[in-house]
């Protein structure tokens, strides 16, 4: 295989990744929730996560409803329940801990491909259900995946690049080829 | 196997743009049937769902690879049996001192080795690039090394049919049409579901294209539905039965060629 074949290979594979990567995939609202807490309990949830950049993070924002079912109609999902929670980076890095009160919203940055942790401790007197609510924005290239993104511009740029010599050392040396006695 | 040879068929097999356009599709359609990481779990059930994931990637990746894979397999195919045929320069390749069994064996290794590397090497760099991290590399590396020998008779099976398609037509673009339209029934049939066919659609995972995907799926423990006809066999059943596939039509096809029938050397 000889260089110029060597760049093209490359330049297409970073060209459809770069179409794939420039765009953001993760947009709207998702809404989890597992266990019941009961007083003084910990729910520990983990975020498997590509970089995807900033979202907003809600601690015991119930899921949405049908407009048929009031607010509160579960006894678990309560709201104005004081809880302390922590969240921590993929390198098990403290970024947010304190205590707060549900429902409880704030801006997150996922900066790096990993494991993302949120403990929250149920401070309050009752058992209730403390959801995990992750928003995005519709369709913000912030969301892209910025890993893929770098990659697929260094793979299209190396790819150009070794095309381009590949092309320049062809054409020099049919050059000399024919000046040649 | 004639090293020579295997060298100048791969170099004609695969010249441009065959091996860029195989790439690029194959790519192309592996990103864009994986979907971006973002999961919450428990810490309980990380690894689990981890391991999920991944396996559902590789299935995924593979189930939407198969139709290129097909269309590909007839098109190379055909440019290495029947063109030769066409052009009759299967005469020449007769009559140099190499054997028929390693004549057709250097012909197939020169589509179904890089095809299935192609493939299996597409499949493993999208799922690093969506899951790649620090602890969890070993999963993917194990999953990975499974995926490998499926790939690899998923990719026979078709060779295999497009084998038999080029030396039953023995003219190159009868046989790239024919299995180009083989590999879309086929792939159109394999989509269907229980409300449209009845029944029969259950059975479709026994057939050469679908029991790839199941076996990988098995083997890799993910979980099908409980009546669903993918616990119909173990792994090691699935995996038998794409190991005869995979020689189903290849066998036959290696007998017509080794046997003289039409060209003589």
């Amino acid at each position: 295989m000889n260089i110029t074949r060597v760049g093209l290979v490359l330049l297409v594979v970073g060209l459809i990744l770069l179409m794939n990567a420039s765009s953001s995939h993760v947009s709207g609202h998702l809404t989890v929730s597992y266990d019941y807490l009961d007083e003084g309990e910990t729910q520990s949830y983990v975020i498997l996560t590509a970089p995807v950049g900033p979202a907003n993070m809600c601690i015991g924002l119930p899921p949405s409803r049908p407009s048929s079912m009031p607010a509160g109609f579960s006894q678990y999902d309560l709201t104005d329940v004081p809880v302390h929670m922590k969240f921590t980076d993929t390198n098990n890095k403290s970024i947010a801990e304190q205590d707060v009160i549900t429902p409880y919203c704030f801006d997150v940055d996922f900066n790096a491909r990993g494991v993302y942790r949120v403990y929250i401790t149920n401070k309050g007197n009752e058992t209730t259900s403390m959801p995990l609510g992750i928003i995005f924005d519709f369709h913000n290239p912030a969301n892209r995946e910025a890993d893929k993104y770098l990659l697929s511009i260094a793979l299209t740029a190396l790819g150009a690049a070794i095309t381009g010599a590949g092309f320049v050392i062809n054409f020099v040396s049919k050059h000399r080829k024919q000046h040649k006695p | 196997m004639n090293l020579t040879l295997l060298k100048a068929e791969l170099q004609k097999v695969w010249s441009r743009p065959i091996f860029e356009l195989t790439l690029g599709l194959v790519f192309l359609i592996s990103l864009n049937s994986t979907s971006t990481l973002f999961e919450i779990a428990t810490q309980s059930d990380l690894q689990s769902k981890f391991s999920t994931l991944v396996a559902e990637s590789f299935v995924n990746i593979m189930s939407f690879q198969m139709l290129p894979l097909v269309l590909f397999c007839g098109l190379i195919v055909s440019l290495s049996f029947a063109r030769d045929y066409e052009q009759g320069q299967m005469q020449t390749l007769l009559s140099l001192p190499v054997s028929r069994a390693s004549l057709f064996a250097v012909k197939f290794a020169a589509v179904v080795i890089p095809l299935a590397l192609v493939s299996w090497g597409v499949t493993v760099f999208v799922v690093l690039l969506n899951f790649s991290t620090a602890a969890n590399n070993l999963v993917v590396i194990q999953s990975a090394a499974w995926a490998l020998p499926i790939t690899f008779l998923a990719v026979m099976f078709y060779a295999g049919l497009a084998v038999v398609i080029s030396l039953a037509l023995k003219r190159t673009i009868p046989s790239v049409l024919t299995t180009l339209i083989t590999g879309f029934f086929v792939s159109f049939v394999t989509t269907l579901r229980v409300e449209v066919i009845g029944d029969i659609a259950n059975y479709l995972v026994f057939t050469p294209y679908k029991a790839p995907t199941v076996a990988l799926g098995r083997v890799l423990g993910m979980r099908y539905p409980e009546a669903g006809y993918e616990n119909a066999l173990p792994a090691w059943g699935f995996l038998v039965l794409i190991v005869f596939y995979a020689l189903l039509l290849l066998v036959p096809a290696y007998l017509y060629f080794t046997r003289k029938f039409e060209v003589k050397e």
